[in-house]
């Protein structure tokens, strides 16, 4: 009656085994000389070499020491060489072609580094979104291609137009001496970026796995693109209910947007390594530090202009101690709390990338105004289009964050055209405004910028049409605020979110900023002076301004977005504030003890206290947030029972249409299922939060809670069969004695946990 | 010497060091450990035939046969660590459903089907 069958003997590593790993590596190894190869434009015969060495090599050891570290050296190198052909080398190229021998004048090194990651991201997401409506299929050679391409396009446009350039165009490679830091300096930003990067890993290393609800749901749309080639369409089958009758129906989705996908889709496509698995973590993980360094070269600017030649001292109140301070305060500070290394594994993708964009726009508007640049505006604008292709909350918040920047000018302005000795005050404000309005008119009227605008309304209008535009989603977003989470929080909230000391120094910051401007008697009339030194605050100020009204009262601006969620951008501007703050006091520490009010040893006791509160506030938050143990076993589970019932579903056709559904409050990385099955983003269903069920302001339909609470019951039969559901995915202990006591279903899976019951055909 | 290229040439390092810990430690992690799955071969026909799959140490896995809550039949096999069996029995007649219950140390697990 009974026969048992060995189905996979004990492991040994055989010449089968051997030759399985030549060609794996191989195949590896030639994928990565093909992304590399345009890079150093070399040809296939560098593969086959690398082929060559590898054969000898791996007949030479012992092959199993060495299988499990070149497969992982392999795919590491893969990521590492996309990463750079995808991340750094468009951007840099578009920023050779743009400023040529420039270059090295206009940026610094540590600038070019985080301008080409941001502007590759943003070159990347236009070209793909360009050729995938072309009709192009996406995949790696498209890609090599395509990026290749435009990399040689751009070092054309650079050689042609660089040979054209006098002589007396050419600068010295070396000029940028203003932003050069000292020995100290350079060593103190190398370690706070180890500690930065140190905290970070630390708290990674038990969250690297992937099972964050929000990453697998984005996961799934980049999969969609690798594994189809074209452009997602984002919708999803909802259970719709109509009277007594549930159907499901195709709605689209307008949470979603397409720049949060397509560079995973790009690195996957490029490495091969699978969506479940470190690679989109990491790539948030650079993301975030490439924000953080945003945030550092915005400041390194916003202060050279005021802070350069004023009147306190230059060896403490220079702009690069207060970029110093900046780093130091967003950096190992508040590492792990939102917006910081749990949005790296919570698979925040929009809202990261929003904040390496948001600075990085800030920055180029700001060196647009001051140096009257055309083509740093070009770049502002390109960056801000960007932005609104990967994420519409950070887009939405962006403009909020200019109209306060731009009425915080005015007012100053005014204020400070008051302040001026002149007779007629009316006519000196007038006259001011009318020659602003003619620099600006010369920065917004210049080909680039007009061609730039052309292209990204035929762009918007006739390529590709954010979703939430499509769906009509701003009209959820503006209005009276509908649940308790979008009324605003309270300034005891607003503190925590900002981060206590953070908040405490911003706001010392902030008048030590406003006493600058307003203070100093000696006031230049000359028209630029007055207005560039305005930037400064203006940006600063209207920026904080605009996220403590937008957190706080969003009943005001008429905004209806969750308030916690906005208040994750508010730390920045208030970091910035928080850094002038903060050295402000040092000045004062060190102006006591030059004019001997205090002794020697007095000023080193207050500056150790100073600094270790400081420290002691930043890293408490750090310690309270580290995770608790390790969710990689029950997410394997998960991973496992999806993986058994994808495969059985593809061996039979017959179930192609039948629905499965799963549950989301006790199954660990549930939204990571529908990458097995890929059938739809709704693909299980899911029985959600129960407090969603409950949720009066958002009714919803019932079903998926009726199909696993209680299946037996004649209104949960009802939504079986008008679903077509017929697997259900559970907790054993949990969820499993319901569907054990019905006669319904069948046992089919089971695991330490999780259980798959079907439900019997009659 | 200490310019901001020797920043940029350390956070290289950093970020290197870094992904590549992160990375083998995901790796590591991907590891299924002291679990076993047991499942229906075809979970889509009236096929009793189901399988043992081991994620923890090599072990005696004994399973029981109920038809109709009476044991018909019991059996033990021996399952290797990262390894399954496929255990074949063949179809009772007019059997409505069936139960499978494989019991290993103190775990015990159970699969049931209706076979009409």
């Amino acid at each position: 009656m009974v026969r048992i069958y060995e189905i996979k003997g004990g492991v040994s590593y055989d010449r089968r085994t051997k030759e399985c790993l030549i060609s794996y590596l191989s195949r590896s190894g030639i994928i990565f000389f093909k992304i590399i190869s345009p890079i150093l434009f070399l040809n296939s015969q560098i593969a086959s070499l690398y082929n060559s060495i590898l054969c000898y090599y791996i007949n030479s050891f012992n092959i199993t020491v060495c299988l499990h570290f070149m497969s992982i050296f392999n795919e590491l190198l893969l990521f590492f060489s996309s990463i750079i052909f995808l991340l750094f080398l468009p951007g840099y190229f578009l920023l050779l072609a743009i400023f040529r021998k420039k270059i090295n004048q206009k940026f610094s090194p540590i600038e070019i580094a985080v301008i080409a990651f941001a502007t590759s991201l943003i070159t990347f997401d236009f070209l793909f979104i360009i050729f995938g409506k072309i009709g192009f299929n996406i995949n790696r050679n498209s890609i090599l291609a395509i990026i290749s391409f435009f990399i040689l396009a751009c070092y054309g446009i650079y050689k042609l137009k660089a040979k054209k350039e006098t002589a007396s165009d050419t600068v010295p490679k070396k000029n940028n001496s203003k932003l050069e830091f000292n020995k100290i300096q350079t060593i103190l930003i190398i370690l706070i970026l180890f500690l930065t990067i140190f905290l970070k890993t630390s708290y990674l290393a038990n969250s690297i796995f992937p099972t964050s609800t929000d990453l697998g749901h984005h996961m799934y749309w980049s999969k969609l693109v690798a594994e189809t080639g074209q452009l997602p369409h984002y919708q999803k089958n909802e259970i719709i209910q109509t009277a007594d009758i549930y159907q499901l129906k195709t709605n689209p989705i307008a949470d979603f947007i397409i720049g949060e996908h397509l560079i995973f889709s790009g690195i996957n496509l490029l490495s091969k390594i699978s969506f479940i698995s470190y690679f989109p973590a990491l790539t948030l993980f650079l993301i975030n530090i490439f924000g953080i360094l945003a945030m550092f070269i915005l400041s390194l600017r916003i202060f050279d202009l005021n802070f350069r030649d004023n009147t306190l001292n230059k060896k403490i109140f220079n702009p690069a101690n207060l970029a110093i301070l900046t780093l130091f305060l967003i950096g190992p500070f508040y590492a792990i709390t939102s917006p910081q290394a749990k949005f790296i594994s919570g698979g925040v993708i929009g809202n990261l990338i929003g904040n390496l964009l948001i600075p990085l726009c800030l920055y180029f508007y700001f060196r647009a105004i001051k140096e009257k640049d055309s083509w740093m505006l070009f770049l502002a604008i390109f960056l801000s289009a960007g932005l609104f292709y990967t994420h519409h909350l950070s887009g939405f918040i962006f403009i909020f964050i200019l109209i306060f920047i731009i009425l915080i000018f005015n007012f100053l302005f005014i204020l400070k055209n008051i302040q001026t000795n002149t007779s007629s005050k009316i006519r000196n404000i007038l006259s001011n405004y009318k020659n602003l309005a003619k620099d600006f008119f010369h920065l917004f009227f210049s080909p680039p910028i007009i061609t730039l605008l052309i292209f990204a309304l035929l762009f918007l209008f006739f390529v590709y049409t954010p979703s939430y535009i499509v769906t009509d989603a701003k009209t959820t977003v503006v209005g009276a605020p509908s649940k308790s989470t979008r009324a605003g929080l309270t300034l005891e909230q607003f503190k925590y979110a900002v981060g206590e000391m953070r908040l405490a120094f911003g706001i010392v910051g902030f008048f030590i900023i406003s006493g600058l401007i307003f203070i100093k008697k000696k006031l230049s009339i000359e028209k630029n002076i007055i207005y560039t030194r305005l930037l400064m605050p203006s940006l600063l100020f209207g920026w904080a301004l605009a996220l403590f009204m937008m957190t706080t009262k969003p009943q005001w601006m008429r905004i209806n977005i969750p308030s916690d969620r906005v208040a994750n951008y508010a730390n920045f501007p208030f970091i910035i504030l928080a850094a002038t703050g903060i050295l402000y006091l040092l000045f004062i520490l060190k102006e006591l003890k030059n004019n001997f009010i205090i002794s020697k040893k007095i000023q080193y006791f207050l500056f150790l206290l100073f600094f270790s509160t400081i420290i002691f506030m930043g890293y408490y938050d750090n310690s309270s947030s580290l995770s608790q143990g390790q969710k990689n076993q029950k997410a394997l589970q998960t991973f496992h029972a999806s993986e058994f019932l994808a495969n059985q579903i593809k061996s039979h056709e017959n179930l192609y249409s039948a629905n499965i559904i799963k549950d989301h409050n006790y199954i660990s990385a549930d939204s990571w299922m529908k990458l097995f099955f890929m059938t739809d983003y709704n693909y299980p269903l899911s029985r959600g939060y129960f407090k969603r069920y409950e949720d009066i302001t958002k009714p919803r339909e019932m079903c998926t809670l009726w199909m696993i609470s209680e299946p037996s019951s004649q209104r949960a039969q009802n939504c079986f069969s008008s679903t077509n559901t017929k697997y259900i995915i559970v907790d054993t202990s949990v969820d499993g004695p319901q569907f054990k006591a019905s006669s319904n279903f069948s046992k089919i899976y089971e695991g330490n946990s999780l259980s798959i019951f079907s439900k019997n055909n009659r | 010497m200490f310019d901001q290229k020797s920043i940029l040439i350390s956070l290289t390092i950093f970020i290197i060091i870094s992904f590549s810990f992160l990375a083998i430690l995901e790796k590591k992690q991907h590891q299924i450990k002291d679990n076993w799955f047991l499942y229906f071969e075809n979970i889509e026909d009236a096929s009793p035939n189901f399988t043992i799959e081991n994620y923890s140490k090599t072990g005696n896995f004994t399973w029981e046969i109920f038809i109709n809550d009476s044991k018909v039949k019991e059996d033990s096999a021996q399952v290797l660590n990262n390894n399954k069996k496929n255990v074949s029995i063949d179809k009772p007649l007019g059997v409505k459903s069936i139960k499978i219950v494989v019991s290993y140390s103190k775990d015990k697990k159970e699969i049931y089907k209706n076979l009409e």
